[in-house]
This record gives structure tokens, sequence and C-alpha cells, in this order.
């Protein structure tokens, strides 16, 4: 049998909807890739066709109200959602995976359990503020700044990750593999670093994949809020424009973006439901 | 093989922890045990759960505190050491664990796992670290191509073996094994023990022997100690041991071995239940089991006695019984 | 034997892993009989609990394939059940206990309410019916208070009471078939030879038959009269316990025997570990499996399966899968001939 990412793998193959989760995931990926490195839906902002023209060889999505083309646009907006996504996932996760390493590393450690008090507390006090209320606050005091919402998820989505690797590595902390690298007098964020948080790597990529949904659809909402950067143009934005089209029949603008954003979402939906079941160690091998 | 003063000294070793939430849930693992470990011997610490066996084993692995005693290596006490004294320790005293799954790091290589102490001890010059650690796979009877993978690409024997492997890799004066046959088959177990003395026989390297299977212990000791909450009840050289055990206990210990050979008669059953470490009997604490216990039993604690006339410490048969005279 | 309560004809299962099919378990065949213990004796990996679960249904079709000419419980083809059927018949004919009773017990219910459900769903009694009952099992397996046991729950027990518990809710009622699956292997060697004793008494008077699945030589000695010995899946010897230990006819057999320390009060005697490794699952030799660690092997065990045979074609209750089973008298630490 091969190395344990090869049997995660391996068990990964058999899932067919983790397949697609993980295919879907990968066409978005490259597209918001082509759109960064400026070979796709660069005529977003060229209004070149007439108001709200249906589909067509020129506009394969037709065009909206300004006569721009919503295929060109929908396809710039991958990028923002995927930078948007990763930005919030990415750095959620490794605040998460921190702190919680270190309360259940200091946990019931006399004379440093303060360590793991004050990240209960902190996870207790975020968790409690009602989290719309959070992000209008932070917004609101990082006036325009375009990483507001961004900074108000992060600080909102690491308690979940944190509380998740904190019993984790309370369980792990007690193992031998643990103690040996104690005996060996290894310093404690050697010990973490090498010994402790690989082993939650089950919970971080699991747990990364739901912050990466939850940040897409949280800044959907937000926007609709009034929230957040109103220029450029993201599937939110087209959702917004559409509110007013649909009344007067034209749905090209609102299909385009709503079904990317559910394409997208759930992509990674089933993606994450399948590295669960890969990662879950009760299905090992004989 | 046996200088002047003993390579691993524990004087009156107390090891107390917390055992629940509550203020009073104290519980002491290890009350007051004396014991000495020669270069090149290997000692046998004899059992059960709860007898406090692997708290003392962690004790002077400096992973659990010591409430009082002391612990002296090459005639020093760990608790005094300077940092770097006790770094050097570290390099000479290893630990090798019951469950070789456990003790290496799942997402680790092996050839990681048993580099770890070289770099860490800066052992060699960085180049040659590697040629050291196929060395001592071969020593252990493995070949290098295992180097490439993890722990649990391997059997039980062999992932034992690289634990043993990364023990050996510092090159310790000491290696503490903490059941480390226990959980391996029989077969497996048998080469375990065979390479424990090989390398005791060749590289002179001392071994406390942990264990609760007192016919693997005959295997390997020199010198044997029975514990039994917390306090060593017997010690004596392996062979008095064996062939007259003084200690109620340890003679049930003795008698309870299912032997795999059917003309040998029923093992003899002892009654009752382990007593709680938490709220230990008064008196002896084996008492409430003893087959022989009286009334002195459960009120007066025994006291260690030695009970054979060689004037040489590290010979001695010792009891703490109240009736070993009879 | 005319009185076999379980008679197993050809029982293999193979399991899908990485590497590919493994066959872990290959053509067994076996009868049980009332009142006797038989062991199945092996080392990890050699397919002996895979073996239980197949005999109880318990292998899901998704993790393997069983297949077995016949299962025969009384007159039932185990084989041939399904599902509902098999779970009328676990419990009440064919019970299992298993290594680590913590997890086999609930957390969240007391040991009466264990006992009662068990009781109740077999032998159809009402709640202060199987009380009673429940309480007459615990004192039967040696529980001096029965009835503050019945209020505590698995947690509150030590290691040798839960297994006791477990005994008492497989024996309660009074299956046919017993399969103790390495029972005493957590516990501590005083407390095993309680269990043990327990165990024998039990079967005894019920008239069970036990299965006891275990690594342990001195365990099959003290407590079994007659014994299997499996190795990567499949029998290869098959005797009383007796003839066992004084003249193995199977190599492995010896050298398991020369591996496993004995306690003597004169000199050690030293343990001879078996050269080698066991092969995998997954990528077994042809011919003997044990050809490669075995010093009397030639080109016929290599290519070769040896079938059972009797020792000296006399008795056939002592047999063998060896093409060049171990002759008597010689001394059986010695694998030299």
């Amino acid at each position: 049998m091969k190395t344990a990412p090869g049997h995660t793998w391996f068990k990964l193959r058999q899932d067919r909807a983790g397949l697609l989760g993980l295919a879907i995931v990968a066409v978005f990926l490259l597209l918001s890739l082509g759109v960064l490195f400026g070979w796709l839906g660069q005529g977003w902002s060229i209004a070149d066709g007439g108001r709200w023209e249906p589909a067509s060889v020129n506009h394969w999505l037709g065009t909206n109200l300004l006569g721009q083309d919503i295929f060109q646009r929908a396809i710039f907006s991958t990028r923002i959602a995927f930078e948007i996504g990763l930005v919030v996932s990415l750095l959620s996760t490794l605040l998460g995976a921190l702190l919680g390493a270190l309360a259940g590393w200091y946990n019931g450690k006399p004379g440093r359990s303060w360590v793991d008090g004050s990240v209960l507390w902190l996870m207790g006090v975020l968790d409690s503020i009602p989290f719309y209320l959070f992000v209008a606050a932070v917004a609101y005091a990082l006036q325009g700044w375009p990483w507001a919402m961004h900074v108000a998820m992060i600080a909102t989505f690491w308690t979940t990750t944190g509380r998740l690797v904190r019993a984790e590595v309370m369980r792990i902390k007690s193992r031998e593999f643990v103690l040996s690298a104690r005996t060996i007098g290894l310093p404690t964020p050697l010990i973490l670093l090498r010994h402790v948080l690989p082993n939650t790597q089950h919970i971080l990529l699991v747990q990364a994949t739901i912050a990466f949904v939850a940040a897409i659809k949280t800044e959907v909402i937000l926007s609709f809020l009034g929230l957040g950067v109103q220029d450029g143009v993201s599937w939110r934005l087209m959702l917004a424009e559409s509110t007013q089209e649909v009344l007067a029949g034209h749905f090209n603008n609102f299909l385009a973006a709503s079904l990317m954003l559910f394409a997208l979402l759930l992509g990674f939906n089933l993606l994450s439901d399948a590295l669960q079941d890969a990662f879950d160690p009760r299905q090992a091998s004989l | 093989m046996r200088t002047d003063s003993p390579l691993l000294s524990i004087r009156d070793l107390v090891v107390k922890y917390r055992a629940g939430s509550e203020r009073g849930d104290i519980l002491t693992a290890v009350s007051g045990v004396s014991f000495d470990i020669d270069a090149g011997s290997i000692f046998g610490l004899v059992g059960e759960s709860g007898s406090g066996k692997t708290s003392l084993a962690h004790a002077i692995m400096q992973l659990l505190p010591t409430e009082a005693g002391e612990i002296l290596f090459h005639g020093e006490d760990l608790a005094q050491m300077n940092a770097a004294s006790r770094q050097k320790t570290r390099r000479n005293i290893q630990l090798v664990f019951q469950d070789p799954l456990a003790s290496l790091s799942p997402r680790r290589s092996i050839l990681q796992s048993l580099i770890e102490p070289l770099d860490h001890f800066r052992i060699d010059a960085a180049g040659q670290r590697h040629a050291r650690v196929c060395r001592v796979l071969e020593t252990v009877g493995l070949e290098p191509d295992l180097l490439q993978r993890f722990p649990h690409e391997l059997s039980g024997g062999q992932r034992q073996r690289v634990a043993l492997a990364r023990a050996l890799v510092t090159e310790p004066e000491l290696i503490i094994a903490d059941e480390a046959v226990s959980s391996l088959d029989v077969s497996v177990q048998a080469r375990i023990i065979e390479l424990v003395l090989e390398l005791r026989q060749q590289l002179g390297i001392a071994f406390l022997f942990i264990a609760h299977d007192l016919a693997v212990i005959q295997q390997l000791a020199d010198r044997v100690g029975v514990m039994y909450l917390g306090k060593m009840v017997e010690i004596a050289p392996a062979n008095k041991l064996f062939h007259q055990a003084a200690h109620p206990y340890t003679r049930s210990l003795l008698e309870a071995v299912p032997v795999p050979d059917p003309a040998h008669g029923k093992p003899v059953v002892l009654q009752g239940e382990p007593p709680s470490a938490l709220n230990p009997p008064a008196g002896c604490a084996f008492h409430t089991r003893c087959p022989r216990a009286v009334e002195q039993c459960s009120v007066l604690e025994p006291p260690e006695e030695q009970i054979d006339e060689t004037g040489e410490k590290r010979t001695t048969h010792n009891v703490r019984c109240h009736l070993w005279k009879e | 034997m005319s009185n076999a309560v379980l008679s197993v004809r050809n029982l293999s299962v193979s399991l899908q892993t990485g590497p590919g099919q493994a066959r872990v378990v290959d053509g067994l065949s076996f009868s049980l009989h009332g009142g006797e213990i038989l062991g199945l004796v092996g080392e990890s990996g050699c397919g002996k609990s895979i073996t239980a679960a197949a005999l109880m249904g318990l292998i899901p079709a998704t993790a393997g394939i069983v297949e077995a000419d016949e299962i025969m419980l009384g007159d039932k083809n185990l084989a041939q059940l399904d599902e509902a059927s098999l779970r009328r018949v676990r419990g009440s004919e064919i019970s299992m206990i298993f290594q680590e009773p913590l997890t086999a017990l609930d957390p969240v219910f007391s040991i009466g309410s264990h006992l009662t459900t068990v009781i109740r769903r077999h032998r159809g009694e009402n709640r202060r019916q199987a009380k009673r009952s429940s309480v007459e099992m615990l004192e039967r397996v040696g529980m001096a208070d029965a009835r503050r046991i019945m209020q505590s729950y698995p947690h509150q027990l030590s290691g040798g009471m839960r297994q006791r518990v477990m005994i008492a809710m497989a024996m309660a009622c009074r299956p046919k078939v017993l399969i103790a699956d390495e029972p005493t292997t957590a516990l501590d060697v005083t407390t095993q030879a309680q269990v043990l004793e327990q165990l024998r008494e039990l079967g005894q008077s019920f008239g069970t038959a036990i299965l006891l699945i275990t690594h342990d030589l001195g365990v099959v000695a003290q407590t079994c009269d007659r014994a299997l010995i499996m190795y990567c899946g499949r029998i290869v010897e098959e005797s009383p316990v007796e003839a066992l230990f004084t003249a193995p006819a199977h190599p492995y057999t010896a050298g398991l025997l020369a591996a496993v320390p004995r306690i003597s009060s004169d000199g050690v005697q030293r343990v001879r570990a078996i050269p080698g490794l066991a092969p995998h699952p997954a990528a077994l030799p042809d011919g003997c499996h044990f050809a490669d660690r075995c010093a009397r092997a030639d080109h016929q065990c290599r290519t070769l399966k040896p079938r059972m045979q009797a020792v000296d074609g006399q008795k056939s209750n002592h047999q063998h899968a060896c093409h060049h089973p171990l002759s008597y008298p010689m001394s059986f630490t010695s694998d030299a001939d």
C-alpha cells in the first residue's frame, strides 16, 4: 500500500461524486487562471452590443443593460470569486490551525493553561457576536478599504477550524510519537510544526473547502446589504443588476451569474464531502 | 560488566499526577521505589496495569515531574542538571514504546524518523547521518529500502525494529523498553528478544525492560523487580526470583501465567479485583487479594527487607512482606 | 463425529485492498462439537478474526466476498440465510464476544439494559422476568454484587468485569455456539485466568460449543480441548491439544512452540524466532504459504498446495497440511531433520 496521501487518493478515486466535484473545481480554477493571465474574459467592460441582446455568435449569452457581453463578464468574475474564496479560506484555516494547536497543546499544562483559556475566550467572544453586525462594524471602521470584508470573514471563520484542531491536538499530544519527540528534547514549536499539525491535515483540508464556499456565499449576501466593493464586475454585481432586468423579462444576466455560482459551490461541496470520506480512518484497509 | 557505581540509580522515587479535575484527585503512581541498573545489564521490571511501571519510565525520561526522590544517571541527579547535561542525558537514555504504530510519526517516512535524533543532537556531520541510519537498520536486521516507506506500510515486527533502531541511533547507554514486545506476535517477539540480547552482547547497552509477562522477562533479565500499585514489592537477581520468589504477589504472577503445556496444572486464579490507585488499601496494598494475609497486613505497611545474606548491594534479594520468613 | 454443532466446509473470504484482491481465508473446513472448546490459533493477519466475522455473517458485501460450501448450524445453512434470518440466529443460537469489551458495550446504557435487551429480544420474556434472568446470569459468571452491577455503566467496571458481562450477554440465551475473539488479550494475566475459567465452566454446563480465537499458546494449552493452527488463511494443523504440544506435525506449529517463552525454574530455555516474514495477503505464493520460511521446503512445497492429511495415516483427529511433516520421536524444539 502506498503512502498516506496515496491511500487517500485511492479512496477518492472511487467516489464518483467526489471526482465530479474535483473536476468542476478544476475547470473553474483553470478559468480563473485564464482570466488572471489575461487570456479570457478580458472584454467584460466593452460595451459593444446593443442593450439586452439575446444570445448570439458574438455574445454567447447576450448582453446586459449597457451592451456588455454577459458571458465575458461571467468568466471574468471567476477570478474575483476564487480570489476571495482562496484568501479567506487559506488565512482563516491557517489562523485556526495555529491558535487551535496552541490551545490544545497548552490545555491542562500547569502554568501555561492560560494560553488555552485565552484562545477559548476569544473564540467564545467572536462566536457570540452576530456575524453581519460584526462585518458591518468592521466595514464601517475600515471605511472603503477593499480588504475590509476579507478581514471580517477571516476574523470569524477561523473559530470553527480552531475548535476542531484544538480537540484533535488534545488527542494527539499524548500519543507515543509525540512523547518520543519530547524525549529527545525537541522544542515545542518544532514538535507542533513537524509532528502535530501535519496530523491534522485531514481536518484542515476539509475545513478549507468549507470556508471557501462560505466565503463566496457570504460575499454575495454582504453585497446585497450594500457592503463590499462595488466597482469592477463579479457575480454578485451581475445578480444585483439583474434584479431590475428580470422584472423587464431579461434573464440572461441572472441565469449566467447564478448558474456559475451554483456550479462552483456545488463542485466544492461535493469535493469537500468526498475528502471527508477519503480521510476517514475508520475505513482503513485490513 | 559491573563497575563500582551503577549506570542508573533510582532512590525513593515518588511520582504523582492529577487524575481528575477535582482538587483531591492526586494519584500516586510511584511511591518510594529504589533500584540500580549497572552498565550493560538488563533489569526486568514486572507489573500489571496500574502498577506504576509506565509512570516510572516516563519520569526517568523527564516526561513527568517527580514529587520526591532522585534519579541519578552516572551519579548525577537529573533534577539538578543544567540544560546541557540534561540534553546529553537525553541522548544516552532512549525509550521504546509498546505500540510501534503509535510511536512513529504517521506522516513522516522511516528515514525522517530515524534521522531526526541525529539532526537534533547534531551527531556526525550532516552528510554522514544517512550512512549511520543505514548501519543501524542493518543492526536490527532491516533493509535500507524501508527508508522511503511510511509506518503504516510496515508489519508490526518491522515497526518495532524501526522503533528500536531509532533508539539505537544515538548510541545510548540505556534503553528503556516499555512493554516493547507485548503487542507483537510470538515469533516476532522471539526475534526482538534475540535482538535485545545481541545488542547487549555486542554494544554493551543496558536495558530497563518493562513487561507484565514473566516468561519474557526470564529470557532477558539479569535482575528483576516486581511492582504493585506503585511500590516495589520484590527485587532479586533473576534466577533467585524464579526459583525462590518470596512475595505472594510474585508467586501468584508466576502461577497465573498460562503455560503452553497441557500437562501442566491449571493456573492458580487470584481472587478479587485490582485495587484503585486513587484509593489504595491501608497497610500492604496487596492484602485485599493476598491468600496469606493476616491482620497486621491491613494495618501496617511492610518495610523493604533484605532476605538473603549477600553483602553486595546490587545482588540482594529484597521483599516487602510481613510474612516472608514463613 | 456425529454430534457436530457447527460444521464449516470450504469457507473462503476475499477482500479488496489497495494492491489487489486478497484471499484472507482460503478453503477452511472444520467442525465444532457441543461442550468442547476449539482453539483457532494464529498470528495477526492469519485470518482468524475474519473467519469469525464471516461465520456470523458480519462481513458486508462491499467489504469482501464470502464463499462457503456450507456453514451448518444444526440444520440451518448460515451461508444461505438472508439478513433477517441471520439476525434471529445471532445472539440466540450463535453469539460472539470480542477483545475489547469497552467498545463492545454502549457507554450510555447500563449493564442491566444491555442484558435485558438481549434476553427480551431472543427469549421473549417480559421486563420483570428478563431482569431476574439477567441477575441470574451475572451471578453465573461470578459477579458477587449482581444487583449493583445491573445499575452500573460500562466505564465504571474493570476490564475483567466487563468481559464477564459480555460472556453473560452472549450466554444468556444458551446459544449452541459461542465465538470468543481474543477475549482475554486485553486483560491482565491474573484476570485472564479468571475469565477463561468462567468461560469453560459455563460452556460445559450449558453444553455450548466454544470457538476460542487466540494467538496465545498458553491459553490454548490450559483451556482448549482441540486446536486449529492457521497460517495465511489456511489451516495447517488440527489436533487434540495434547498431541499438538508434544508432537506437532507442521513445521510452523513447531516454530511457534519454539518461539514461546516458558518460565522454568532451572536455567533459561532460549526462545527461537521463525526466520523470514509472513507474505502479504494480496501477494501469496503458490504452493504452501509457509515454504519460504521452512527449513524443510523443496520444489514440491513451492508448487503444490498441501492438503489436509492424518498424521501417520492413523487417527483422523490429528491432521496437518504439509508435504514433509515432522515425525517422532524427536524434540520439538529442533527444526533440523
